[in-house]
C-alpha cells in the first residue's frame, strides 16, 4: 500500500498531473471572462465564489451537510456496488441467470432517475434511506454490467489451467475471476463515483431534509449565486477526492502487477 | 508396473470432425512417452482427454492418476501472481501444508534457474522464465503424470536447447511418468522411451526406440509422411 501511494506522489510530480492543473486553471480563467460579461446572479466570478466558500467552511450547517451527504454516498456507492457485483458474478457464471436478469437490467438502465426519486420518496418518504435507494438502484447495474464484461474477458487458457489443478468454483473465483475483474470494474468504478455523487445530489435537491443537495436547493431559492457555485466546487471536491486520494491508491494497490 | 492410464476404443469428435478414431494404448508408471505428429491430428486433445478437460465422444478411458501436472504451450500463468504464488498456489489447492508447500515451490524454481524471480510478476519475466515457471509449477506438485503439450514450441532455438536440458536434469532426478507432445522429432527422441506416431483421424503407431543416427534420421522421414 505504501508503495502505491508513492506511486500517487511520483504520478502528483508526473507531466500529465502539471497539464491537468493547466486544465484547471484554463477553466478558471474562461469562469473569470465569463464572468465579466454575464450579470452576477447569472454566473458568479471565482472570486465570489471562493469567498462565499471560505465563509461557508466557517459554518456547522456545512460540515454537517458535507457529513450526511459523504455518508449517504459511501452507502449507496457501497451497497450498489456490492449488489451489482455479486449478482455479475452469478450472472457471469450462469448463462441462464444471465438471461433472467437481462429483462431486469435493462428496465433499471432505462427509467429515469426522475421517476426513481419520485417512487423512492413515496416508499421512504423524505429521509437518508430514500437517498441511498436512489443511488444503489441507479448504479447497481452500471457494476453488474461490467463484472459481467471482466468475467467474460477471463483468459479461457487459465480457466483450463485452474480446471486442469482442480480449482473450486470458490477456488477460481478468488484467484481467476475477481483479481481478473478489478481492471474493468476499476474503469466502472470512475463512472460511478461520478454518476453516484450526481444521483445523490440529485435525490437531496427533491426529496430530502439534509445534505449538501438540500442545501443547494435553498441557495437556489433565494438566489444566492455565489452558494450555488461554492455547492457545485464542493461536489466537484467529492468526486476528487474520492477518486483520486481513496479509489486510486486502492485501485494502484490491486494492479500492481500491471507495472 | 502400475498401469495409470488406458485408453479403450477412444473416439473424439468435434461437430462433425473425427479427431480421434479408436485410439487404444496405455501408460505404465515407467513410461515417458513421445507423441509425434502434425498440427491438428489430435495431439493435445489426449493430454485434454486424460487431464480431464475434456471428455470421450466414445470408448472407455480408465485413468489410475491422482494428481497431474500440465505443462501447455504457453505457460498459462496468473498475471496477478507472482511465480512463488503461481507454483505455490496448485500445492495448497491439493491440500499441502504452507509451509511444506513453500519448501517444495521454491526448491523447484530454483532448479529451473529462477533463484531470486520468487517475488517478480510474470510481466516482469521473460518468455523463457515464464514457461520455467509453468514447469516448476507441474513439477512441485509432484503429479503421478506429467503431461508436456509443445512446451518449448514457442521458444527460440538456444533458449529451447536450455530448458530441455533443465528438463532432463529435472527429470533424471525426479521421476515421474510422461505424456510428451511435440511436432519435434529431435525433441521427442531426447525424451522418450516410447514413441508413438500420429496420424490425420487419430490414428496411432508405436514405433520401436532406438538411440542412433539412423532411428532419428527414420523418425524425421516418418514424421515428414505424417504432414
Amino acid at each position: 500500500m505504501t508503495s502505491c501511494l508513492y506511486d500517487t506522489l511520483e504520478h502528483l510530480k508526473s507531466s500529465k498531473f502539471i497539464y491537468s492543473i493547466l486544465g484547471v486553471f484554463f477553466l478558471l480563467g474562461l469562469w473569470q471572462i465569463g464572468s465579466i460579461y454575464m450579470h452576477e446572479v447569472m454566473l458568479a466570478s471565482p472570486f465570489q465564489t471562493f469567498n462565499e466558500l471560505y465563509k461557508m467552511i466557517q459554518t456547522n450547517v456545512f460540515w454537517t451537510a458535507c457529513w450526511i451527504t459523504a455518508k449517504r454516498a459511501f452507502i449507496g456507492i457501497l451497497l450498489g456496488g456490492i449488489v451489482g457485483f455479486i449478482f455479475g458474478i452469478i450472472a457471469g457464471l450462469n448463462e441462464n441467470i444471465k438471461n433472467l436478469l437481462e429483462p431486469m437490467r435493462w428496465m433499471v438502465m432505462s427509467i429515469s432517475p426522475i421517476i426513481v426519486v419520485g417512487i423512492a420518496m413515496m416508499w421512504f418518504g423524505i429521509a437518508t434511506q430514500m437517498v441511498i435507494f436512489i443511488a444503489a438502484f441507479l448504479l447497481s447495474p452500471i457494476v453488474y454490467v461490467n463484472t459481467i464484461k471482466g468475467m467474460e474477458m477471463v483468459d479461457e487458457n487459465i480457466i483450463e489451467m485452474a480446471n486442469v489443478y482442480k480449482f473450486s468454483v470458490f477456488q477460481k473465483l478468488i484467484h481467476v475471476y475477481i483479481p481478473a475483474l478489478i481492471g474493468p470494474l476499476a474503469a466502472a468504478m470512475t463512472i460511478v463515483i461520478t454518476s453516484g455523487m450526481r444521483i445523490i445530489i440529485l435525490a437531496e435537491v427533491l426529496g430530502a431534509n439534509s445534505g449538501i443537495g438540500y442545501e443547494f436547493s435553498f441557495a437556489n431559492s433565494d438566489m444566492n449565486t455565489p452558494q450555488i457555485f461554492a455547492w457545485l466546487i464542493v461536489t466537484l471536491a467529492f468526486v476528487g477526492i474520492a477518486e483520486y486520494l481513496f479509489f486510486k491508491p486502492i485501485e494502484n494497490y490491486f494492479l500492481r502487477w500491471k507495472n | 508396473m502400475e498401469k495409470l492410464i488406458e485408453f479403450k476404443n477412444i473416439n473424439k469428435t468435434f461437430d462433425t470432425l473425427e479427431v480421434i478414431k479408436n485410439l487404444s494404448f496405455e501408460v505404465n508408471s515407467t513410461d515417458i512417452i513421445g507423441i509425434l505428429g502434425a498440427s491438428g491430428v489430435g495431439k493435445s486433445t489426449i493430454l485434454k482427454l486424460i487431464a480431464g478437460l475434456d471428455k470421450p465422444t466414445k470408448g472407455t478411458l480408465i485413468n489410475n492418476t491422482k494428481k497431474v501436472g500440465y505443462v501447455f504451450q504457453e505457460p498459462r500463468l496468473l498475471p496477478w501472481k507472482t511465480a512463488l504464488q503461481n507454483v505455490l498456489l496448485p500445492l495448497l489447492i491439493s491440500g499441502k501444508q504452507k509451509n511444506k508447500a513453500k519448501k517444495k515451490a521454491l526448491y523447484y524454481l530454483d532448479k529451473m534457474g529462477l533463484n531470486g524471480f520468487e517475488n517478480y510478476y510474470p510481466s516482469q519475466l521473460s518468455g523463457g522464465m515464464l514457461q520455467r515457471v509453468s514447469l516448476a509449477r507441474a513439477f512441485a506438485l509432484e503429479p503421478d503424470l506429467l503431461l508436456l503439450d509443445e512446451p518449448f514450441s514457442s521458444l527460440d532455438i538456444r533458449l529451447k536447447s536450455v530448458l530441455e536440458t533443465m528438463l532432463k536434469e529435472l527429470l533424471t532426478e525426479h521421476p515421474i511418468p510422461v505424456l510428451y507432445v511435440s511436432h519435434s522429432p529431435e525433441e521427442v527422441v531426447q525424451f522418450a522411451n516410447r514413441i508413438f506416431m500420429m496420424f490425420a483421424g487419430g490414428v496411432i503407431e508405436e514405433l520401436p526406440v532406438d538411440e542412433d543416427e539412423d532411428f532419428k534420421e527414420f523418425l524425421k522421414d516418418a514424421f515428414l509422411m505424417t504432414l
